[in-house]
């Protein structure tokens, strides 16, 4: 889920920035910091909107750096436990498929897509199928599917998500 | 026999509440945030995208790497899109009745019955199904016209 998020961030700013352009140097150094950052408590951070406040500059009595406290607004994305998503399809193999949701890449292995899809090796791209006749269904790169994430895990720069399409109304779309 | 802890003892033995969607629990941090729909994020995102690439020229390179990958997916799944439809999506849905995370859910999948969005969205089951069918109606007539 996209979320609006109110955030703050430290910055430390070198004395040779100290001047009539403080401000716009702040806000870039801002941007470079925070974006396309991700962190377990509040997912991934796509894209600072607005800036909230900036806080006066303290100084550090002994390296000279002043310290900046900015509040500002993002746009972040978390994947949620049993939260339903759509997607797009990147690799295919025989142990499942991935996809991509936004940021994050989301695993679907072979004991979670429904057992009349099999994994069909010789397609090219490989795939999976559905056997049953008129209504054939095909998940190959760059489809588009609907899963439902069965867990998250979180690492220092990246979240991945496992995801099943074993339940009604998911797969493909 | 040792019996299962509860929700409340788990948490004051200092164990996570783990968070799920389909009981509306996001944690702490997500609780009560503002949710976007795709076509929002997609709005907001080409409006920074024109920021950072008139600030300086070095072109597309300039934007993170995930900056482009949620470019992409809202590009794919951004349905609606003309502004004024998106507007409207929010005025569907009363607040009083629907949280924030579902009215988000049910515009994202567009969903087209009331049985489909229970399905995905669990924590819709306490809203009369008629009343529910309704609404999504009331959504698709804005998709068509737009």
């Amino acid at each position: 889920m996209f979320f609006l998020k109110t955030l703050t961030h430290t910055i430390l700013l070198h004395p040779q920035y100290f001047g009539p352009n403080i401000q716009a140097c702040l806000i870039r150094r801002l941007h470079d910091e925070v974006e396309g950052t991700c962190s377990g408590r509040f997912g991934f951070i796509i894209s600072v909107i607005e800036i909230t406040s900036i806080s006066r500059g303290m100084l550090h009595p002994t390296s000279g750096f002043a310290e900046f406290k900015i509040v500002y607004k993002a746009i972040v994305f978390k994947p949620f436990k049993n939260q339903v998503v759509d997607g797009i399809v990147t690799t295919v193999n025989k142990m499942g498929f991935f996809v991509e949701v936004g940021p994050v890449t989301v695993f679907v292995s072979n004991h979670l897509i429904p057992s009349d899809m099999k994994f069909d090796p010789n397609s090219n791209p490989p795939s999976y199928v559905s056997v049953d006749g008129e209504n054939q269904q095909r998940i190959v790169n760059n489809a588009n599917v609907r899963l439902k994430i069965v867990g998250t895990r979180v690492d220092a720069t990246e979240i991945f998500a496992i995801g099943t399409i074993k339940e009604d109304y998911l797969g493909c779309i | 026999m040792a019996s299962v802890p509860t929700e409340n003892e788990r948490i004051n033995r200092g164990q996570l509440e783990e968070d799920d969607a389909s009981k509306l629990k996001f944690g702490e941090e997500f609780q009560n945030t503002q949710c976007l729909f795709i076509a929002e994020v997609k709005v907001l995102m080409e409006v920074q995208k024109h920021n950072r690439l008139s600030e300086n020229d070095m072109g597309e390179s300039s934007l993170s790497e995930v900056f482009q990958k949620t470019m992409n997916y809202c590009n794919q799944f951004g349905k609606y899109q003309n502004h004024e439809a998106v507007k409207e999506m929010r005025k569907i849905f009363p607040v009083n009745e629907f949280k924030q995370f579902e009215v988000a859910q049910l515009v994202n999948l567009s969903c087209e019955t009331a049985e489909e969005a229970k399905a995905l969205i669990p924590s819709l089951s306490r809203i009369q199904d008629d009343r529910l069918q309704e609404l999504l109606e009331e959504m698709h007539s804005l998709k068509v016209y737009s």
